[in-house]
C-alpha cells in the first residue's frame, strides 16, 4: 500500500502538471499546422461563397501582391459591423489568391491617412496593384473583379486631350483645368498627352479616346476636317461643350447628329441645397453602362442642353437629365431667373448623351457633355463627378474585356406551398411534436413516481 | 463498453422529464424560427427573384433555424452535463464505477457519446423540418450537410467541456454554470476582439460555427474543433485517472 505523503503528493502534481502542458503544446501545435495549411471548400449547391468562372480567371492572371485597403468605422449605423460583411466577401478571393491581403483603417482614428488616400465614403476601397490603385465604393463581385481587371491591365491606354485654342488642360492647376482629373486618370493606368493639331497634322493611331475639353477659340476649318476624318475612321471622343458658341465645331455636332440648345440650365432644386441655381443636379440617369449602379448626385455647372436626334448611323443614350423642376433660361441671367413658357425649355433636359455605333468589327464611341466645368479642377470635387468622369472615359476607353458576371441561379429560388400542406406542416411540427415529447415526458415521469 | 455506458447514460436521460421538456422545447423553438422564415420567404420570394445572386430558400429559413439549434444547445449543454459526472461524485456512485474493471476512456467516452445521441436526436428535429420544405420544391442540399456537420461538432464541443467542468466538481450546480460560463466566453470570444486579425477570434466557437452554417468547410474550423473536443475528453480521462491513483 503507497502512502500518500507529502512528496509524492506533490510528485503527482509536476507530474500531472507537466502532462497538461505537454498536452497544449501538442493542440496548438497542431491547431498552428491547421491554420498555416487552411483550405475552405465550398459545399453548398448554390456556390454561394465562390468565385465565378469569370472572375477565377481574372484573379489567376494577377501576377504579384494586391493590396485591399478599406476605410471603415467599427460600426455602420445602417448595415452594422461593415468590416465583417466586406472581410467574408474579399475572403472567397483570398481562397483563390494568397497573397490579397485585406486591411482596415478607420477614417474617424486616422482622418490623415484617409485623406491622404482620397477617400470620401465610409466603407470606400482602395485597392492597389504594382504601383497603380482604384478606388470602389461598392462591392459586388462585378465591380470587384472588374477593378482588379483595369488594374490588371499592362499598356497603358493613350489619351489625347486637344490643345492650341485655350481648351481645359489634363496637367493644369488653374482653377478651370482638369489636373485633378489628369491624376485620377493616370492613376487608373491612363496616359494623357497633348495634341496639338496645329503641328501634328494627324491624331496618332494608337489614341483610344480623344478629348476636346472646351475650346476658347475657334478651330480652323483643317482642324476640323482632321477631327471628323478621326470620327470618320471609327475614333472614340469626349466632348465636353460649355455655354459659349461651338467655336468651328458645328460640323462635328453634325456628324454626331447633335442639337445644342442655346441657354443655360438653371435647377431650383439647387438653389435649395445652397447651390448657385445655375448647378444642374443630375439625379436621373440613363440606362447606361455608364451610370449602372451610379447613385451619387453629379454637378453639372452651367450646363447647356444637348438634343440627339434619332438616326440609323448612331446609337445614343441620354445619360443624365437634371433639372426636372427647372427649365433652359434663354434670356438674361440674372439673381432670380423665371420660367418664360414662349422661349424657355421645361425640364427635365439632357445634358449628356453616349453615341455608339459599331465600325470595323467594332464599337465606336463618343460621349458628349453639355458642361465642361463638370471635370474642372474647382467642381470635380462636386457630388460623384470624379466618379462620374472616370465611368465615361473608362467606358470610352473601350473596356470591351470588362465582364459581366452572370448572375448564378439559385436551385432553390423558388418554394410552392399550397395551404393544406402548409397547415399540416404547423400542426405536426409546432403541436403535434412538441406535444407527444411533454406526454411521454409527463408519463414516464407518474409512471415512476407510482412505482 | 463504452456502449454499454453511452445506452446506460441514454436510459437515464429519458426515464427523467428532463430530456422530454428539452426536446418539446426545443421543438417548439425551431418550428417558430422556421415557420416565421418560411412566411418571410414566401411573401418575399417575387421580389427576391428580382435581384442578381439571391438567397434561396435554404439560405433564408434554414440557415437560422440551425444558428438558433446552436443556441439551444449552448444553454441546454450544462443542464444535461451537470449531472454525468458531479452527480456521480455526489452520490458515491462514481468510486464504483472507476474501481469497475472498466477503462476510464471507455467510461468517458460513453458519456460523451451518450449525450451526443441525444443531441443529435434534437438536431434531427431541425433536419427534420428542413427537410419538410422538399413538398414545396429543392433545396440545397449541401448547405443542409454542412450545417449538420457544423452543429454535430459543435455539440460535441459543448459536450466535452461540459463533461471536463462536471469532472472537477462535485455540485452540479457549480459544474452547470461554469461549464455556461465558459462556453459563453468561447462563445462570443470574437466579440472582444476589436482588431480584425486578432488571435483570440481564432478560439470563438461561434466564428468556426458560422463558416459551416454558410456551406462552407474550413479546414482550420474543422481542425479546430476536432482538437478542442479531443483535448477535453483527455483532460476528463485525466483527471479520472488521477482521482481513480489517490481518492
Amino acid at each position: 500500500m503507497i502512502t500518500v505523503n507529502k512528496k509524492l503528493r506533490l510528485h503527482l502534481l509536476l507530474q500531472n502538471g507537466l502532462f497538461v502542458v505537454l498536452l497544449l503544446v501538442l493542440v496548438s501545435m497542431l491547431g498552428y499546422l491547421a491554420f498555416e495549411f487552411r483550405t475552405q471548400w465550398d459545399i453548398s449547391q448554390n456556390n454561394r461563397n465562390s468565385l465565378s468562372k469569370a472572375s477565377l480567371d481574372v484573379v489567376q492572371k494577377l501576377n504579384g501582391p494586391v493590396m485591399v485597403t478599406v476605410y471603415a468605422t467599427h460600426q455602420d449605423p445602417q448595415l452594422g459591423d461593415i468590416r465583417k460583411i466586406i472581410s467574408d466577401f474579399i475572403v472567397a478571393y483570398q481562397r483563390i489568391k494568397p497573397d490579397l491581403t485585406l486591411n482596415f483603417i478607420d477614417p474617424i482614428e486616422q482622418p490623415h491617412l484617409a485623406e491622404e488616400a482620397g477617400v470620401r465614403m465610409n466603407g470606400e476601397m482602395v485597392i492597389a496593384f504594382n504601383d497603380r490603385s482604384e478606388h470602389l465604393t461598392t462591392i459586388n463581385e462585378q465591380t470587384f473583379t472588374n477593378a482588379l481587371m483595369r488594374l490588371a491591365r499592362s499598356d497603358q491606354k493613350q489619351l489625347m486631350i486637344l490643345s492650341g485654342h485655350g481648351e481645359r488642360k489634363l496637367d493644369g492647376i488653374a482653377n478651370r483645368d482638369m489636373g485633378d482629373f489628369g491624376k485620377k486618370l493616370t492613376e487608373n493606368g491612363f496616359r494623357g498627352e497633348a495634341l496639338n493639331l496645329a503641328s501634328t497634322m494627324e491624331i496618332p493611331s494608337n489614341t483610344s479616346v480623344l478629348i476636346i475639353a472646351s475650346p476658347q477659340t475657334d478651330l480652323m476649318a483643317g482642324e476640323v476636317d482632321i477631327l471628323l476624318d478621326y470620327i470618320e475612321r471609327g475614333g472614340n471622343l469626349l466632348w465636353l461643350v460649355d455655354q459659349e458658341s461651338l467655336y468651328g465645331l458645328l460640323p462635328l455636332a453634325e456628324k454626331l447628329d447633335l442639337t445644342f440648345t442655346p441657354g443655360v440650365v438653371v435647377d431650383p432644386q439647387a438653389k435649395r441645397l445652397r447651390a448657385p441655381i445655375t448647378f444642374a443636379l443630375g439625379t436621373i440617369y440613363g440606362q447606361h453602362a455608364i451610370t449602372e449602379d451610379f447613385d451619387f448626385i453629379s454637378v453639372f455647372p452651367f450646363a447647356r442642353q444637348i438634343i440627339f436626334n434619332e438616326n440609323e448611323k448612331w446609337q445614343g443614350t441620354s445619360l443624365v437629365e437634371v433639372a426636372p423642376e427647372g427649365w433652359v433660361e434663354t434670356g438674361e441671367l440674372n439673381d432670380a431667373p423665371t420660367f418664360n413658357e414662349t422661349d424657355d425649355v421645361a425640364g427635365p433636359v439632357s445634358v449628356a448623351v453616349a453615341l455608339k455605333r459599331t465600325i470595323d468589327e467594332r464599337e465606336q464611341r463618343i460621349v458628349v457633355v453639355g458642361s465642361g466645368h463638370l471635370l474642372a479642377n474647382t467642381y470635380l470635387g462636386n457630388g460623384g463627378n470624379i466618379d462620374f468622369g472616370m465611368n465615361l472615359v473608362n467606358w470610352l476607353a473601350g473596356d470591351e474585356d470588362l465582364i459581366t458576371i452572370q448572375p448564378r441561379a439559385t436551385i432553390d429560388s423558388q418554394l410552392i406551398l399550397k395551404e393544406p400542406a402548409l397547415t399540416v406542416m404547423v400542426i405536426s411540427f409546432l403541436i403535434v411534436l412538441p406535444l407527444l415529447f411533454l406526454v411521454s415526458g409527463i408519463m414516464i415521469w407518474w409512471h415512476r413516481r407510482r412505482r | 463498453m463504452i456502449l454499454t455506458i453511452a445506452s446506460k447514460e441514454l436510459k437515464l436521460l429519458f426515464v427523467s422529464p428532463l430530456a422530454w421538456t428539452f426536446l418539446a422545447l426545443i421543438q417548439l423553438m425551431l418550428t417558430w424560427v422556421f415557420l416565421g422564415q418560411l412566411d418571410a420567404f414566401l411573401e418575399l420570394q417575387s421580389q427576391l427573384m428580382q435581384i442578381a445572386n439571391p438567397p434561396g430558400a435554404t439560405e433564408v429559413i434554414i440557415v437560422p433555424v440551425f444558428a438558433v439549434a446552436s443556441l439551444v444547445l449552448l444553454v441546454a449543454t450544462p443542464l444535461l452535463t451537470m449531472r454525468l459526472m458531479a452527480e456521480e461524485w455526489r452520490n458515491h456512485t462514481m468510486t464504483l464505477l472507476i474501481s469497475a474493471p472498466i477503462s476510464l476512456t471507455a467510461i468517458v467516452l460513453g458519456k460523451f457519446l451518450g449525450l451526443m445521441i441525444f443531441f443529435l436526436l434534437a438536431m434531427l428535429l431541425a433536419v427534420m423540418l428542413s427537410l419538410s420544405l422538399l413538398i414545396g420544391g429543392a433545396m440545397d442540399l449541401g448547405l443542409l450537410l454542412s450545417n449538420m456537420i457544423g452543429l454535430s461538432l459543435l455539440a460535441a464541443c459543448f459536450i466535452s467541456i461540459g463533461l471536463y467542468i462536471s469532472s472537477l466538481t462535485s455540485h452540479p450546480a457549480i459544474a452547470a454554470v461554469g461549464t455556461l460560463g465558459i462556453l459563453l466566453v468561447l462563445w462570443i470570444a470574437d466579440v472582444v476582439a476589436t482588431n480584425t486579425s486578432s488571435v483570440i477570434q481564432n478560439f470563438s466557437l461561434l466564428r468556426h460555427y458560422e463558416s459551416f452554417n454558410r456551406g462552407l468547410i474550413d479546414s482550420f474550423s474543422l481542425a479546430f474543433l476536432v482538437l478542442f473536443i479531443l483535448t477535453f475528453l483527455i483532460l476528463t480521462i485525466r483527471r479520472l485517472d488521477g482521482k481513480r491513483l489517490h481518492g
